[in-house]
């Protein structure tokens, strides 16, 4: 699962740029409440994604002056999120086909 | 039920690497506290918001191990091995010398140079250690003890060729001082800069006052090569300090202030203080036979001349070595050429190239602004010592200015060497871990106009606004 959470925080760091609280509420959301991972888990993550150069992070400000982290991606990142795009899609598409959940009529 | 606190506490004793832990703590603290909020916000109690909050965060060792993997400082060991390497080729050297002639005593000190390099790697290695950015907090303390060390050693010290120098006892070497005060100037000058930089041309001025005040000490010391390996490093950390907009200021007219006036100053100081300087630099540029070569260069230029591919020069199997005058540990360059071959020249040369090139694919990818300038400052300190010990030892600055640094034999500057590579290892070490402050450079500029009026905007207002 790790392979799949790094994936998809690439991709909401594709969007914007965004602190890790906002991308655990962002994946529940968008998923629908099907991910809900235990949130710890995903600055391991985060900070692994940084020292391989996929992300970057800087402290910016909040509104009541605290510093907070954020995490934007790099030209590695949006690489590296386009191979494992393309990987995932093969993959998903073999398992439907496998499935028999989409077909296409002759 | 574990608390906010707590779970933290647990997360953060995992990792090993302290200076990582209040980095990971603040961040979990940030998350923590929206979590919690929201929770308090949908209706629960404090303390069940904030319990709610720890259990969605999962098992803290877990993630604390997770964590530790991560943060491990690394060996920089694409910069330790260069350094290593010309250490043992400055041994050899040394070896080298010794055993041609060049410098009978060179054996004597060999055993002698053992434990300065083992005084310079416990010296790395605790400055490597140390917490560099603190540093920078000390400007004034910094600026004031240069000077400090040159006056004490003028009062105490013992007289070695034209200078004061401190002489350790059991003739365990020399300390030159003005090497230590260059190194100390470098310290407080990027203090200086990270204080000043959001003063505009203020700030810009007093770092240009600051500047020249401590290059006319190491001129009054004197020391030609402490001047301009300082001015050199100060002049690299200015202009990247201005082209990466730390001043509000217009960066072209900036420019030609900053490099008008120290061309000028220069010209000045070598005109009336040291004419045969500029005859010395003369060589350079007219490397021709009607230049006014000087002892020196010709010695250099007899011992390279028949140097082979390997082995010693033609030259110095007919005639042996023509000694240099000076310090040794300065033509570090010209020992090896003449008598290992130009091959192992080129070695050298290339173990230099590609330590450079790492320190300086480190430096682009720092990212803290106090770390930048750090490394910034070794990567030039140590840069300009090389090209120029280059340059001397094949005789093209008509002399020898500066000693190689790790190769050349000398307590003070292997040390000092040794100081800024742990100063530069210290950066990386701690890069993205340290607190730093927020700075936004003020969007204004010097010259503005408006309504037909030029308005000179020196930043005077803006600082009093900013520090009521």
């Amino acid at each position: 699962m790790a392979g799949s959470t790094t994936l998809m925080v690439l991709k909401l760091l594709e969007q914007s740029d965004m602190y890790g609280y906002q991308m655990i509420k962002e994946l529940e959301e968008r998923s629908e409440r099907v991910f809900s991972l235990k949130e710890g888990t995903l600055y391991p993550i985060l900070h692994g994604l940084e020292k391989e150069g996929l992300i970057k992070s800087y402290a910016s400000k909040t509104d009541q002056g605290r510093p907070r982290k954020y995490y934007a991606i790099q030209d590695r990142g949006r690489r590296h999120l386009q191979e494992k795009k393309q990987e995932w899609q093969l993959f998903s598409s073999a398992v439907n086909k496998v499935l028999g959940g989409v077909r296409y009529a002759d | 039920m574990q608390t906010r606190n707590s779970f933290i506490q647990c997360v953060v004793c995992q990792i090993r690497f302290k200076i990582a832990r209040s980095v990971v703590a603040n961040e979990l603290e940030d998350h923590l506290e929206q979590r919690t909020r929201e929770f308090l916000e949908q209706g629960l109690n404090p303390q069940e918001a904030e319990e709610k909050a720890v259990a969605c965060m999962g098992d803290p060792v877990e993630v604390g191990i997770s964590l530790n993997k991560i943060h491990r400082p690394k060996a920089e060991w694409t910069i330790i091995l260069p350094v290593l390497l010309l250490t043992v080729i400055g041994l050899a050297v040394l070896f080298m010398s010794s055993a041609i002639g060049a410098d009978n005593a060179a054996s004597r000190y060999l055993a002698k140079d053992i434990l300065v390099i083992l005084a310079g790697g416990v010296l790395a290695y605790g400055i490597y250690r140390y917490d560099y950015s603190r540093l920078k907090n000390h400007p004034w303390a910094l600026f004031i003890a240069a000077p400090a060390i040159l006056i004490a050693m003028q009062l105490f010290g013992t007289p070695y060729n034209g200078v004061k120098v401190m002489a350790l006892p059991f003739e365990a070497g020399i300390l030159k001082p003005d090497h230590l005060s260059s190194l100390i100037f470098i310290l407080a000058y990027q203090g200086f800069i990270l204080k000043y930089r959001n003063q505009s041309l203020v700030g810009l001025l007093k770092i240009g006052l600051v500047s020249a005040l401590s290059l006319m000490v190491l001129m009054a010391y004197p020391s030609f090569s402490s001047l301009l390996i300082t001015l050199m490093t100060y002049m690299v950390l200015l202009t990247v300090a201005i082209l990466k907009r730390q001043f509000s200021v217009r960066r072209w007219p900036c420019f030609v202030l900053v490099y008008g006036s120290v061309i000028l100053v220069l010209g000045m100081m070598l005109m009336t203080l040291a004419p045969y300087r500029l005859e010395r630099l003369g060589g350079l540029f007219r490397p021709s036979s009607d230049s006014p070569r000087n002892y020196t260069a010709a010695i250099i230029e007899r011992l390279l001349s028949g140097s082979k591919p390997f082995g010693a020069s033609t030259f110095i199997s007919s005639d042996g070595f023509s000694t240099l005058p000076g310090s040794h540990s300065e033509f570090a360059f010209t020992t090896i050429l003449a008598t290992m071959g130009w091959v192992a020249g080129i070695v050298v040369c290339l173990v230099i190239g590609f330590f450079l090139l790492r320190m300086g694919i480190k430096t682009v990818g720092l990212k803290s602004d106090a770390g930048f300038l750090m490394a910034l400052s070794m990567f030039t300190l140590l840069g300009a010592k090389f090209i120029v010990s280059l340059l001397g030892g094949t005789g093209m600055l008509g002399g020898a200015l500066t000693g190689m640094p790790f190769v050349s034999y000398g307590l003070t500057d292997y040390l000092i060497h040794m100081a800024a590579m742990g100063l530069f290892l210290s950066v990386l070490r701690t890069d993205g871990y340290l607190a730093e402050e927020d700075f936004k450079p003020a969007a204004s500029e010097l010259f503005k106009l408006e309504d037909g009026k030029l308005i000179i905007d020196l930043g005077l207002g803006r600082r009093k606004g900013s520090s009521s």
